[in-house]
């Protein structure tokens, strides 16, 4: 069959993952298109987080299939998936505090220098600039980059995480509660960068109980409700306080 | 903000400053009251700071600086090895059997690596594999291993080694006492690996924060287990330029080696909570707190006396490193 234009990035098909007897998701089918930003929303133990944990490989799937590209795969470890080019923000960001921006950056795939390939010599300088190079062409601003990570501000760790999964190539990008821990302004500015991710066509899930977020920055929003797809909606024909509705189950689309 | 106003706000003298900066962030305040002691100490005998005098403190800091960079790697790694001074008198005493049997030089060198090795490989599989926090496992081992060179010895000891075998570890070299040169290497080679090498990125990475180097495919167990390793062929080495410079093997070798060990490195800038190691920090503390003791001993307090002062230090260097840990952002 020829590619089509229209093959999703990211296809769930009846994904369920049970822990013994809680059934945490219990058959989610739902896609993520090109260039698409789909919200994912519902309550506390709704079974947001175990579901972004499938897709990003970390627990296998009690049942169901994943297709990247129209793909079908298996994902056993989360380095599986960022092969596959998902690269997920967890919500604790995964960052190592102790250490700096490149440090954080090239976490896992540093870079070499040519004749230190064997004892695996660090070429911090190569990473430095490039780190530095990829964080300003995103336009975000770290004025010291020797700075180690725990003396950023939440909005600047949130944006190097992010930065981070835009730099090696993912085309779907997974973030879980990204504005979670922000106050006012920091959750603005990481908005408006998801924003520039998804204009520059990579596809994104995002999970956040910011509502008024979800509305501004998806088009497609997917309700959980107790481990299942309680309604999938168009973002342009809700408001916030449908929503509501929606993740209380005073209201249902499916 | 452009790319333009963020490389101005790089200028010259602000990249010096940061770079001053996170040179200096891991120092332990409780280094500064001791150099302090330090120079009173100095103050008080013209022959303090005589050459020989130096070699001498140096020489007497020697082994204790090269198990403290194995040491600085362990707990890096967020972990601790309490068992080093066990394993030092079991490699010291296993391989002086083989110093008696005429076995050349060269293959014991190698048979104390290869004693380390096992016991570092036991630790580490103990922690990675069992699961057994690396503070109890490794306090198992310390009384585990200590017991087996006591049966071993059963009150025996080995004394007066053939002398080639002696002038490893009492010789000069340049001038230099030969355990002095080994130290100097295992520290630079030691700094080399942990700020320049893929490996002390991974154990600095795993120590800050485990969960984020899974993520990244950082293989932790693994590391972890190499960590121990590192440390007991580290005290392997030790122990064989140790039984040279005593001219003696006991089965009492060692103990309470941890508590200096461990002293040292957190006085030396090295987090308690992981991912933070100063090889360089660890050198010079290794080196204060034995002007310490050489005072303490010219001053006429005995043994005793010096385990206090580690104690003492031990209890401040923490204190001091939890107390700047709340008022930074790491949490426990
Ligand atoms: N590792 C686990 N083991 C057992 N139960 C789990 C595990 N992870 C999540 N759960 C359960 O699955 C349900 C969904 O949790 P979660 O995915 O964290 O919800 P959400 O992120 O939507 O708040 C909850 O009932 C939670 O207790
Ligand atoms: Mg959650």
């Amino acid at each position: 069959m020829p590619q089509q234009m229209t093959t999703p990035t990211l296809e769930l098909r009846n994904i369920a993952k049970h822990f013994g007897a809680i059934k945490a998701v219990d058959g989610v089918s739902f896609t993520v298109e090109s260039g698409e930003c789909v919200g994912l929303i519902g309550d506390n133990g709704a079974g947001k987080s175990t579901l972004v944990k499938v897709v990003s490989g970390f627990h296998p799937q009690t049942s169901g299939q994943l297709l990247v590209q129209g793909k079908e795969v298996t994902f056993s470890s989360p380095t599986d998936a960022r092969n596959s080019k998902i690269e997920t923000v967890y919500q604790n960001l995964a960052l190592v505090e102790q250490l700096d921006v490149a440090a954080n950056f090239f976490l896992g795939r540093e870079l070499h220098t040519n004749w230190g390939r064997i004892i695996r010599y660090l070429d911090k300088g190569a990473m430095k600039k490039r780190a530095r190079a990829e964080l300003d062409r995103i336009g975000i601003s770290i004025p010291d980059m020797n700075a180690i990570v725990s003396e950023l501000s939440g909005g600047q760790r949130q944006s190097i995480a992010i930065s981070r999964s835009i730099f090696w190539g993912s085309q779907c990008l997974v973030l879980d509660e990204p504005t979670a821990s922000l106050g006012v302004n920091e959750t603005a500015s990481v908005a408006e960068l998801i924003e520039r991710v998804v204009a520059s066509g990579v596809s994104v899930l995002i999970v956040a109980h910011d509502i008024d977020l979800i509305i501004q920055l998806c088009t497609k929003i997917v309700v959980l409700r107790q481990g299942i797809v309680w309604s999938e909606l168009n973002a342009s024909d809700v408001t916030a306080a449908d929503l509501v509705h929606h993740i209380t189950g005073t209201q249902r689309a499916a | 903000m452009t790319s333009n106003e963020n490389a101005q706000r790089d200028s010259r003298p602000t990249e010096i400053f940061n770079r001053f900066r996170s040179a200096t962030r891991g120092i332990n305040t409780v280094v500064f009251p001791t150099i302090l002691c330090v120079i009173l100490l100095s103050l008080f005998s013209d022959k303090f700071f005589t050459v020989e005098n130096q070699l001498n403190i140096v020489r007497s800091a020697s082994v204790a600086m090269i198990v403290g960079v194995g040491q600085v790697f362990v707990i890096s790694a967020r972990q601790i090895d309490l068992s080093v001074g066990s394993v030092l008198g079991l490699t010291a005493c296993l391989t002086g059997f083989l110093v008696f049997d005429g076995v050349p030089i060269i293959l014991c060198f190698f048979f104390a690596l290869a004693v380390g090795f096992v016991l570092g490989l036991i630790n580490g599989l103990i922690v990675g594999y069992l699961k057994v926090p690396a503070l109890l496992g490794t306090l198992g081992m310390l009384v585990l291993v200590r017991g087996t060179v006591q049966e071993l010895m059963y009150g025996t000891y080995h004394v007066r080694f053939p002398a080639e075998f002696v002038v490893l570890g009492q010789g000069d070299t340049l001038g230099v006492p030969n355990l002095v040169w080994v130290a100097a290497c295992v520290v630079i080679v030691g700094h080399f690996v942990l700020t320049r090498l893929e490996y002390g990125r991974f154990i600095l990475a795993i120590g800050g924060n485990a969960e984020a180097a899974r993520i990244a495919g950082i293989k932790v167990r693994k590391y972890i287990i190499i960590s121990f390793i590192v440390q007991a062929v580290l005290v392997a080495l030790a122990a064989f330029l140790l039984m040279g410079r005593m001219n003696s093997a006991h089965p009492t070798l060692g103990q309470g080696l941890e508590l200096h060990i461990i002293a040292g490195v957190i006085l030396g800038g090295t987090s308690l909570f992981g991912g933070v190691g100063k090889v360089w920090g660890m050198a010079i503390a290794m080196y204060l707190i034995a002007v310490l003791e050489n005072g303490l001993l010219l001053a006429g307090a005995g043994f005793f006396w010096q385990q206090i002062l580690l104690g003492f230090l031990l209890i401040t260097s923490v204190a001091i490193q939890i107390y700047r840990s709340k008022s930074g952002k790491i949490d426990m």
